[in-house]
């Protein structure tokens, strides 16, 4: 009884409230804000001139307290709320760290060096016959041989995934491969949306017979058979002789040149919806020029469907670089690209039946990258959507 | 309705022309503006001698007699999209009232709606008809009509966020309605606008201080240093607070929302603002707050304002002049007292036996209105209105009124007044 009454005389309302606010003030939205300052219209019945001035004071530092959210804030805490969409942007963290840095500490071997340590392989031979007496003897003859190029090696401290058939280490070349794939996806995906922001824009703003003929163009692109297009350029590339580290960037960058219909299409849609916006108008009524109102007006409101679908789509560039390294259009042999590692198989079905080692990790790594490139596009794409609450 | 239309349509002498949806609007504009040759006694002999029946005969007869059975109505319509050419083509030469800081003469605001392969329109919107009006400067215009009659049409129109169709625009003496985007540029901050809709007209993205301080920048009102100042004392003016330039339209009620659209309007100091219906999406309590400060705005800034509502008390308390649009034309235009106290066109008798009345004891004698407003795609012929109207006459199903000034400053399009100017 004593302790209740003590609180009551230490504690005044507003007080409390403050109390209340300040538990609260780690994150307040703009609707919170406005009922508070409600409550304290409500709350506080001011009797004399200065009782008004403290109220407002009051307000006043309680509104200037209350921290900005931005937009740009509010996507990001709706972001890393859900789980799925951290658990994808660690598992992106993770691979790009081992990827560039990985090569740095884990220095033993280089992409392209296969270890020539030498290696001894035991070959073992069972022989089972029967004598004359029907007395059953079996022999088991073990063939010990040396040579120099340690290839096919298990997993073991000094190879940390073991050896492929050339003999290079599977974690040094995962990592290098890894830089390729990673940084090639990103490339491509920053191409086509350069040039879907472009055409997409301009389609959308300008509309009528400009519009008509890049949409059709659109089409005929969207008509092309990708697959087909790529096998003839690289056996292009071939006959040119083109290094083999480049022809990949090149293939990407033509891969782009035919890919971006699906962005611009995206851009179009979303800037003849934003066009028809009063606020578009009022820009048309300020006599804004039109570069200002497509830059500044009218492309940062497509920029987060933009993003969303560019995330999206580095997994699956990762995927197409990997396809078309796997076919041998990509990375060529000594050089290393997830995809390459795995096209070992094909002409090796012992490796393919006995040597996970070998073509697993690449295969892991590629599932790890679409898939969190992947949640992440899905955290983006939940955490832009206006309508989502919170 | 439909049979007569077609039967009509292709037994008049200028069948192309009588057929209002089919005629290019800037065809016959063109056409009159050098050779104004379409006189009444020319085309009788024209359709005389081709030896069909003399339509204008039998025309001014049915007129005479009050008789209007086979009365042709698309020559008729025909004569007078001519009549009305004609005359915008004779005042397109006069030169602009220096009084007035907007002056409108047959403004024509039309939609495509129909195109054949070629690109040919077929079909046309007529959101606004032959408007004309005048506007002093630091005066304010109501516009009333209902929805879909061309109010916010005609307002963006005005100030060439639309390429007008015909018509003239004087903006302090000068013709703009054949202006350049690019030579309205300048102009822009000398007349801006403020939408209906506080929540759809700001951009999401940028901050209160962001979109206000933009179209400073850019028309260079003031000096760089000196454009937060400017910004937040355009701020002050309209009631919103210092630390609000920091914030975000998502995180304002409906009021400050149009507050901040009524500082952007107001940050390049224009002379004349658009309100498109600027309280019709907020609640009661908070249109009499926009109302005042709009109100003492112009009283400060010397602003002139055309107003745009379809709610009648806010247009009384506001406006100088009412201009009350039916169907994309201008049925009356007058001065608030004189139309208030004596409403001549039936539609803003209509309009006014509308308006609740607070007081129980007042008994209203309401005049309703039957059916929906027509399309404006397809208009009614004759008068517009004869649809709806409850005064309703013969002539007015077959012959469209003439907009004429019967006292000082007041115009009114309507049958029931006489037709000769005087």
């Amino acid at each position: 009884m004593d302790e209740f009454q003590d609180r009551k005389t230490t504690e005044t309302p507003e007080e409390l409230r403050e109390q209340a606010l300040q538990a609260q003030g780690d994150f307040v939205t703009p609707e919170e804000n406005s009922q508070k300052d409600e409550l304290l219209m409500l709350g506080d019945v001011p009797t004399d001139s200065e009782a008004v001035a403290a109220a407002q004071d009051e307000e006043n530092s309680l509104d200037k307290n209350v921290r900005l959210l931005s937009p740009a804030r509010m996507v990001a805490r709706r972001f890393f709320r859900s789980k799925l969409s951290v658990i994808g942007l660690i598992m992106i963290v993770a691979l790009m760290l081992f990827s560039w840095l990985g090569p740095v500490f884990y220095n033993v071997y280089g992409e392209i060096e296969d270890d020539q340590s030498g290696k001894v392989d035991y070959y073992h031979l069972e022989q089972t016959y029967t004598d004359d007496e029907g007395v059953e003897h079996s022999f088991v003859q073990v063939n010990e041989t040396y040579q120099k190029l340690n290839n096919l090696a298990p997993p073991s401290w000094k190879h940390l995934l073991g050896t492929d058939v050339t003999g290079m280490d599977v974690f040094t070349r995962l990592m290098y491969g890894g830089r390729i794939s990673l940084s090639i996806s990103f490339i491509a995906v920053f191409a086509v949306t350069i040039l879907g922001i472009f055409f997409g824009g301009i389609a959308g703003y300008f509309g009528h017979w400009v519009d008509e003929i890049i949409m059709r163009l659109c089409d005929i692109l969207m008509c092309l058979p990708s697959l087909p297009i790529m096998l003839i350029i690289g056996t292009l590339f071939d006959a040119w002789e083109i290094e083999s580290q480049y022809r990949i960037y090149l293939m990407m960058l033509l891969l782009t040149l035919i890919s971006w219909p699906g962005t611009a299409r995206l851009v179009r849609g979303q800037i003849l919806f934003l066009r028809e916006q009063e606020y578009m108008v009022a820009a048309e009524a300020m006599g804004f020029s039109t570069s200002r109102k497509i830059f500044k007006h009218l492309i940062p409101n497509v920029m987060p469907q933009l993003i969303v679908s560019m995330t999206l789509s580095l997994g699956s560039m990762i995927l197409t670089e990997a396809t078309l390294s796997y076919l041998g259009l990509g990375v060529k042999a000594p050089y290393a690209a997830w995809g390459t590692m795995i096209n070992i198989v094909t002409n090796n079905d012992e490796v393919l039946r006995s040597y996970f080692n070998v073509w697993g990790p690449p295969g892991i790594c590629i599932i790890i990258a679409v898939l969190g490139f992947n949640f992440i596009g899905d955290g983006l794409r939940d955490a832009l959507d206006p309508k989502a609450r919170r | 309705m439909n049979d007569e239309e077609k039967f009509t349509g292709s037994e008049t002498p200028e069948g192309a022309a009588a057929e209002q949806t089919d005629v290019c609007p800037e065809a016959p504009e063109t056409e009159n503006e050098g050779t104004v040759s379409g006189t009444e006694a020319q085309k009788t002999a024209e359709s005389s001698e081709s030896g069909e029946v003399d339509i204008a005969a039998v025309n001014a007869q049915c007129l005479a007699s009050g008789d209007f059975t086979g009365f042709d109505d698309a020559y008729e319509a025909a004569l007078e999209q001519r009549a009305r050419d004609e005359k915008a083509a004779a005042d397109r030469a006069s030169p602009a009232d220096p009084d007035a800081l907007l002056e409108v003469r047959h403004l024509k605001m039309y939609f495509p709606l129909k195109k054949t392969l070629g690109g040919k329109v077929t079909l046309w919107l007529r959101a606004v008809d032959d408007v004309s009006f005048k506007l002093k400067a630091g005066e304010t215009l109501g516009i009333v009509g209902e929805s879909g009659c061309g109010k916010t049409t005609m307002g963006r129109a005005v100030l060439k966020l639309y390429k007008p169709t015909g018509g003239q625009i004087f903006f302090e003496g000068k013709d703009i309605a054949k202006y350049k985007p690019s030579e309205m540029r300048p102009l822009r901050t000398k007349m801006q606008i403020i939408f209906q809709d506080p929540y759809s007209s700001l951009p999401p993205r940028s901050t209160v201080g962001g979109i206000l301080s933009e179209p400073v920048k850019v028309h260079k009102i003031v000096e760089k240093e000196k454009i937060k100042d400017y910004v937040l004392d355009v701020m002050e003016q309209c009631g919103l607070r210092d630390y609000y330039f920091e914030r975000y339209p998502h995180e304002f009620s409906g009021g400050q929302r149009q507050r901040i659209c009524i500082a952007r309007a107001l940050s390049v100091n224009p002379q004349l603002v658009v309100c498109d219906e600027p309280v019709s999406a907020l609640d009661v309590s908070i249109q009499a707050q926009i109302i005042n400060l709009l109100r003492r705005l112009q009283e400060q800034r010397g602003l002139t304002y055309m107003f745009i509502s379809h709610d009648l008390s806010v247009v009384k308390h506001i406006s100088d002049r009412i201009g009350v649009m039916y169907l994309g034309s201008m049925v009356e235009f007058g001065d608030k007292k004189s139309i208030f106290s004596h409403p001549m066109h039936p539609y803003t008798q209509a309009l006014f036996s509308a308006v609740p009345n607070p007081n129980p004891d007042v008994k209203m004698d309401r005049i309703v209105l039957k059916g929906d407003i027509p399309s404006p795609a397809n208009p009614p012929k004759g008068c517009k209105f004869h649809t709806r109207c409850h005064k309703c006459m013969e002539i007015c199903k077959h012959i469209a009124p003439k907009y004429l000034e019967y006292e000082p400053g007041h115009f009114v399009a309507c049958h029931l007044y006489p037709q000769e100017e005087a």
